[in-house]
C-alpha cells in the first residue's frame, strides 16, 4: 500500500515538474493578434510539397497581414507546426496547434494528415481548411473541415478518362504506397472509372519507405501493362519513374496532383518522358486574370529571399500548382474571421460555411454541403526537357 | 505465363540488394564476433555514408570525393566506436546496445537537422547508371558491378583475416576476449581495425546502393541495417563467408515475395520470421561455430 | 518509526489529493493547452515504460517487441469499439469490414490487454529460451511481422488493412489516462514486491543461480513477458485514444527505441523512475525544448542554426550524454519514498553544517 502511494507521489512530483513549464495562452486573440495554424508537412516525403504550400501561405500572408474584426485591426500571426507527412505524427502536430490558440488551421498537402488530425480539430471546435488533400473522407462527416482543392472522385475520373481516351490505356498498373489514405483512395477511383470504361487497373502495393521498384518494373515490362498510374508521394515519384525508365519500361507514367512539384523534373533529368498528372493550377493560363496576378506577384516575393527560393525548389520561376491552394486557403481564412467577426471557431467555422469569395487564383470559391470547394476544372500537365509545362485542360 | 527475361530481371535485382546486404552485414558480423555487441548505429553510418557523398560531391569531382567519402566514413565508425562503445567496455551488455541504440538515434536526428528532413538526389556516376541492353535484358551497368565487387572485396577480407597478422589478432579476440588480452594483443587496436573495415564496407555498400536508387533520406538506413544483421544471424555470426551467403539468400527471397502482390507486404517481415526460424532450429546460423556458455 | 509510517502516510494523501485537484484544474480551465496534452501522453507512456522495465529492468530480458504488443493492444481496442454505425465509413474499402458489433469501452480495454498477452505467450514459447541480444532481435523482428500481417489485405475486412482506423469510443476526461495508468503501474508495482517480483529480480541478477534455488526459469520469463504485453497493450489502446486515430505504420521499432530510452533515462529497475522519465521525456521533446526549432524565438533575433530537427538533435545529445556518463538514469534502481526524501535533505543540512563548521574553525 505504502508503496502504491508513493507511486501516486511521483506522478505528483512529475505533474509540478510540468506545471513549473510556462502555462499557455488558451485564448485565440493575444491582444492584438488572431493567430492562423499552418499544419503542413516541411519534412518527410511530401516535405518538398508542404514547403510549396506554406511559401503560397506566407505570400497571401505578406499580401494581407490584418483583419478588421469591429472596426479594430488585428494582425495576424502564423503558427506552424511541421506534421513531417506522417500519418502518425500528424495528431501530435495538431496538438501544437490547437494548445497554441489558433482561431482557424490552414492545411495539409496528403490526405494522410488530414484524416488523421481532422477530429483533433473537430473536437477543439476549430475549423480546417484543407488546401491539397484531395480524399473526400478528409471532410466527410467532419463539419469542421472544408477544402480548398477539387477530390480524388474528381480527379481519379480525369485522370483514368485521359488515360483510356488520349493514351489509350486499357491495361494499367496501379501502383499504390500501402497505408497512405492519399495513394489508395485516388487509386480506388482510378480504377472504379477505369473499369467503367471497359479497362482494367491492376493494383501494385508497396511499402512505405521502399526505394527499389525493380522488382515491379520487371513485372509490368513482362505482364505487358500499357500505362502506369501512380498516386505517390514526391520521393517515390522520382524512384518510379527513373527505375521505370531504366528498366526499360516506356509505357506513359500517370499521377495526381502530388507531381506537380519541380524536383521531380530535376531528379529525374532525362528519364522524365511520358509523364502526365493532373494539378490544380497552369500558371501559364493568360485567360486567369487573378492567377497571372498572382503569378508575376509571387515570382517577384520569391526572388527577394534565398531561403524562399530554396524552400521553392531552387528557382524563383516554378510555380507549382499546390503553392496558389496555400494562398487562397489563406484568403479564405481572413474573409470567414471578418465575415464572422469574432475569432471563435465556431462562428469562424458557420462562417466558412456559406462563404463566397469571388476572383481567388484557383477561381471563385464557394463550400458544398460536405465542406468542398465546387471545382470541376483540372490541368493536366507534362514534363518536358526538365521543365513542368502545360499538356491540356480538362473542364468537367 | 511470365518470359525468361522476367525471371532472370528478379534474379538479378535480388542478387544486387543481397550483395548490398552482404557489404553491411560484414559489419556487423565482425564487430558481433569481437564485442559481442550488435551495433545498431551501423545502418546509419550507411546512411550518413550517403549523405557524405551528397554534399562533397557538390563541391568536389568524383575522383576525389569517392576516397573522401570512404575516408569520412571510416572516420566516423571509429569515432563511435571510441566515444560510445569504448566507456563501456566494462559494462553490461545491455548497456552497450543501449548506447548504440543511442547513436542510432542520434545520427538519425542529425541527417535530419541537416536536411531539413527530406530527400536528397545523390550525385549521377555515369559508370555506374549507364543502362545495357542485353538480349531483351535492360541492365544498369550497376547491378552487374555490385556482386562482382562484393565477392572480391568479401576473397580479400577473408585472405587479410586468415593470413595477415591483424587478421590473427582479430581470430584470436572473437575467440576469447581476456586471454588475448594477456596474449599481448592491442585490444583496442583490433577493435578499432574491426570498425575501419566494417565502415569502409558500409561505405563502398552505399555508393553502390544509392546511386542505384538516386536519393538518400534520413531514416533509409534502418531497414538494410536490421536485414543486413538477420544475414549475419543467418550465415552464422562471426563468419564472413556465412553473412555472404545469407545477405544472397534474404535479397533473392525478397525480390521474389515483391513481385507476388498478394504478399508484397511481408517483404520485410519475412526477413524476421527467417531469423526466428534460423534462431530456433539452428541457433548458431548456417555456418556459425558453437560457442559454450560460460558460467 | 511508528511515526513516520503516520507521517508517509499524511504526507502521501496531501500530494495525492492536490494532484488530483491539480488535474481537475487542467481538465476544466485548459483543456486544450500543451500542458494537458503533454499530461495525457505522459501519464500514457508511463504505463508502457513501466511495462517494459518490468522486462527490461525487473527480469533481466533484454526485449524490443514492445510496440509491436501496443499495436496489437490499439487494434483490439479499435476494432471493437468502433460504433456499428461508422464501420461503414471507416471500412470504406472493405464494405464495412466483418466486425458488426461494438463492445463497451471498459470491455475493450481489458481485451486490448488480453489479445496481446495471448501473442505474447505464442511468441514466448519459441523466443523466450534466446540469450540476451538474439531475444531483442527476435523480439523487434516479431513486431515487423505482426505489423506485416497487420497491414495485409487478406486481413482487411478485420483490420482495415494498412488504413487508419477511427471513430472508436474515445475519453475526454484528463484524468482517464492517469486513471487507467494508476491502476495499471499499482498493480505492477504489488507484483514486484511479491514472491514473483522477488522470482523476477533473482533471474534478472543470476539465471544460474535461480535456477539453482528452485525457480522455474521458464515459468517466470512467461509470466512477466505475458503481463509486460498485457500492460503494453493497454497502453497502446490509450495511445490510440490520444490520437483518435490508429495506424499500423505509428508502431515502428522507432517508438521502442523511445520508450527504452525513457526506461534508461528514469533508471532501469526503478518504477518511479520510468514515470519521471516518461513526463521528462514527453515534456521536453513535446513541448519545452520546441523553441529550439523556431530560428527567431526571442525578439526576433535571428539564431540560423535553430532550425527544426535542432530540437530533436539536442534531444538524442542529451540522451547520450545520460545514456554514457549517468548509467543509472534519475533514479537508478530506487524507488522515490518519503523517508528517502528526509534523509536526502538532512544529508544535505549535515554537509551544509559540517562546511559552515569547517569555515568557521578556520
Amino acid at each position: 500500500m505504502k508503496k502504491f502511494i508513493a507511486l501516486l507521489l511521483a506522478l505528483v512530483t512529475a505533474l509540478s515538474l510540468v506545471a513549473c513549464g510556462s502555462k499557455d495562452n488558451g485564448g485565440s486573440t493575444d491582444g492584438d493578434t488572431v493567430k492562423i495554424g499552418i499544419f503542413e508537412p516541411t519534412s518527410g516525403q511530401n516535405g518538398a510539397g508542404g514547403k510549396k504550400e506554406i511559401l503560397g501561405i506566407e505570400y497571401a500572408h505578406s499580401l494581407k497581414p490584418t483583419v478588421t474584426i469591429d472596426g479594430k485591426e488585428y494582425k495576424v500571426e502564423l503558427v506552424t507546426a511541421d506534421n513531417a507527412s506522417d500519418a502518425s505524427k500528424a495528431p501530435a502536430a495538431a496538438q501544437t496547434l490547437i494548445s497554441g490558440g489558433v482561431s482557424v488551421v490552414i492545411g495539409t498537402y496528403g490526405s494522410g494528415c488530414a484524416i488523421a488530425a481532422g477530429d483533433l480539430f473537430k473536437s477543439a471546435k476549430i475549423p480546417a481548411i484543407g488546401t491539397s488533400c484531395t480524399n473526400p473522407n478528409v471532410t466527410l462527416g467532419n463539419d469542421y473541415y472544408f477544402r480548398i482543392s477539387y477530390i480524388d472522385p474528381f480527379q481519379g475520373a480525369v485522370m483514368a478518362n485521359f488515360a483510356n481516351k488520349e493514351k489509350g490505356c486499357v491495361n494499367c498498373a496501379l501502383i499504390i504506397e500501402s497505408g497512405d489514405d492519399y495513394s489508395a483512395g485516388f487509386g480506388n477511383y482510378f480504377q472504379k472509372e477505369m473499369e467503367r470504361l471497359g479497362g482494367k487497373a491492376t493494383v501494385q502495393e508497396f511499402q512505405k519507405g521502399e526505394a527499389d521498384f525493380s522488382t515491379v518494373m520487371a513485372k509490368i515490362k513482362s505482364e505487358g501493362y500499357d500505362g502506369i498510374f501512380a498516386p505517390v508521394s514526391i520521393e517515390t515519384a522520382a524512384m518510379i519513374i527513373s527505375q521505370a525508365r531504366d528498366s526499360g519500361v516506356t509505357c506513359p507514367i500517370m499521377a495526381g496532383d502530388t507531381w506537380d512539384d519541380i524536383s521531380i523534373a530535376q531528379r529525374t533529368g532525362d528519364k522524365a518522358t511520358d509523364i502526365y498528372f493532373s494539378a490544380f493550377f497552369d500558371a501559364a493560363d493568360e485567360s486567369n486574370a487573378a492567377g497571372k496576378a498572382f503569378v508575376d506577384g509571387f515570382t517577384k516575393w520569391v526572388a527577394e529571399d534565398s531561403t524562399r527560393i530554396e524552400n521553392n525548389g531552387g528557382t524563383a520561376e516554378a510555380v507549382s500548382s499546390v503553392t496558389p491552394c496555400g494562398y487562397d486557403a489563406y484568403m479564405a481564412a481572413v474573409n470567414a474571421i471578418e465575415k464572422a467577426g469574432s475569432t471563435d471557431g465556431t462562428a469562424i467555422r458557420d462562417a466558412l460555411a456559406t462563404l463566397e469569395v469571388k476572383g481567388l487564383v484557383t477561381g471563385d470559391l464557394k463550400f458544398d454541403e460536405n465542406g468542398d470547394a465546387v471545382k470541376n476544372y483540372a490541368v493536366i500537365k507534362t514534363i518536358k526537357d526538365g521543365q513542368i509545362v502545360y499538356y491540356s485542360t480538362y473542364n468537367g | 505465363m511470365h518470359d525468361a527475361a522476367y525471371y532472370i530481371q528478379l534474379l538479378l535485382s535480388g542478387v544486387t540488394v543481397g550483395s548490398l546486404y552482404a557489404l553491411i552485414a560484414i559489419g556487423y558480423t565482425m564487430v558481433y564476433g569481437i564485442l559481442r555487441l550488435i551495433n545498431f548505429a551501423h545502418g546509419d553510418i550507411f546512411m550518413m555514408a550517403g549523405f557524405f557523398m551528397v554534399y562533397i560531391s557538390a563541391e568536389c569531382s568524383l575522383a576525389v570525393s569517392i576516397p573522401l567519402v570512404l575516408l569520412l566514413t571510416v572516420i566516423l565508425g571509429v569515432a563511435i566506436e571510441r566515444a560510445a562503445y569504448k566507456p563501456l567496455r566494462t559494462a553490461p551488455r545491455m548497456s552497450v546496445m543501449i548506447s548504440a541504440i543511442g547513436v542510432s538515434y542520434l545520427l538519425q536526428n542529425l541527417a535530419n537537422y541537416i536536411t531539413g528532413g527530406i530527400a536528397r538526389a545523390y550525385p549521377d556516376i555515369p559508370f555506374f547508371t549507364q543502362v545495357m541492353n542485353v538480349g531483351g535484358l535492360s541492365i544498369k551497368r550497376i547491378t552487374v558491378i555490385t556482386p562482382i565487387l562484393t565477392i572480391a572485396l568479401v576473397v580479400v577480407l577473408v585472405i587479410l583475416i586468415q593470413k595477415t597478422k591483424i587478421g590473427m589478432a582479430m581470430r584470436a579476440v572473437s575467440r576469447d576476449f581476456e586471454t588475448s588480452q594477456l596474449m599481448g594483443i592491442k585490444i583496442n587496436s583490433v577493435i578499432s581495425m574491426t570498425f575501419v573495415i566494417g565502415s569502409f564496407l558500409a561505405g563502398v555498400a552505399s555508393i553502390l546502393y544509392f546511386s542505384n536508387y538516386g536519393q538518400v533520406s534520413p531514416m533509409i538506413g534502418a531497414m538494410p541495417g536490421l536485414k543486413a544483421f538477420v544475414a549475419a544471424v543467418f550465415g552464422g555470426i562471426g563468419s564472413i563467408p556465412g553473412a555472404v551467403i545469407g545477405a544472397f539468400i534474404i535479397g533473392i527471397c525478397e525480390s521474389v515475395i515483391k513481385a507476388n502482390e498478394t504478399i508484397a507486404v511481408f517483404s520485410n517481415a519475412f526477413t524476421f520470421a527467417l531469423l526466428i526460424v534460423i534462431l530456433l532450429c539452428k541457433p548458431n546460423g548456417l555456418f556459425g561455430e558453437k560457442l559454450t556458455e560460460k558460467v | 518509526m511508528k511515526n513516520n509510517k503516520k507521517r508517509n502516510l499524511l504526507l502521501s494523501l496531501i500530494l495525492a489529493a492536490i494532484c488530483i485537484a491539480f488535474l481537475l484544474y487542467v481538465d476544466k480551465f485548459q483543456h486544450y493547452s500543451m500542458l494537458a496534452t503533454v499530461l495525457k501522453k505522459g501519464a500514457i507512456y508511463s504505463l508502457v515504460a513501466v511495462s517494459l522495465n518490468l522486462l527490461n529492468g525487473f527480469t533481466g530480458l533484454f526485449s524490443l517487441g514492445q510496440a509491436g504488443f501496443m499495436m496489437i493492444g490499439a487494434y483490439t481496442y479499435s476494432i471493437l469499439t468502433i460504433p456499428v454505425a461508422d464501420r461503414a465509413g471507416v471500412y470504406q474499402y472493405f464494405d464495412g469490414g466483418i466486425v458488426q458489433f461494438c463492445v463497451p469501452m471498459i470491455v475493450g480495454l481489458i481485451l486490448a490487454g488480453i489479445v496481446p498477452a495471448i501473442f505474447a505467450w505464442l511468441i514466448g514459447l519459441p523466443v523466450l529460451k534466446l540469450k540476451s541480444d538474439y531475444l531483442a532481435i527476435a523480439t523487434l523482428g516479431f513486431a515487423e511481422i505482426m505489423r506485416a500481417i497487420i497491414q495485409w489485405k487478406q486481413v482487411g475486412p478485420l483490420t482495415n488493412a494498412s488504413n487508419l482506423l477511427k471513430k472508436f469510443a474515445n475519453f475526454d476526461s484528463i484524468l482517464f489516462p492517469f486513471i487507467v495508468s494508476a491502476i495499471c503501474i499499482g498493480f505492477i508495482v504489488l507484483l514486484i514486491n511479491s514472491t514473483y517480483g522477488r522470482a523476477f529480480k533473482a533471474i534478472r541478477d543470476d539465471e544460474i543461480a535461480a535456477e539453482a534455488m528452485g525457480i522455474n526459469l521458464a515459468k517466470h520469463k512467461m509470466q512477466a513477458f505475458l503481463i509486460s504485453s498485457f500492460f503494453a497493450g493497454i497502453g497502446g489502446a490509450l495511445l490510440a485514444m490520444f490520437q483518435s486515430s490508429v495506424q499500423a505504420s505509428t508502431f515502428t521499432s522507432t517508438m521502442t527505441y523511445e520508450i527504452l530510452l525513457i526506461v534508461v533515462i528514469g533508471g532501469i529497475g526503478s518504477i518511479t523512475g520510468s514515470i519521471i522519465g516518461s513526463f521528462l521525456y514527453i515534456a521536453c521533446s513535446e513541448w519545452w525544448l520546441r523553441f529550439l526549432d523556431d530560428p527567431a524565438p526571442y525578439l526576433h533575433v535571428n539564431i540560423s542554426f535553430m532550425r527544426p530537427g535542432f530540437r530533436m538533435l539536442v534531444f538524442s545529445v542529451v540522451i547520450m550524454i545520460v545514456v554514457l556518463f549517468f548509467r543509472k538514469g534519475i533514479m537508478g534502481d530506487r524507488e522515490f519514498s518519503w523517508d528517502g526524501i528526509f534523509n536526502f535533505f538532512k544529508k544535505l543540512c549535515k554537509k551544509k553544517d559540517k562546511s559552515a563548521k569547517e569555515v568557521a574553525s578556520k
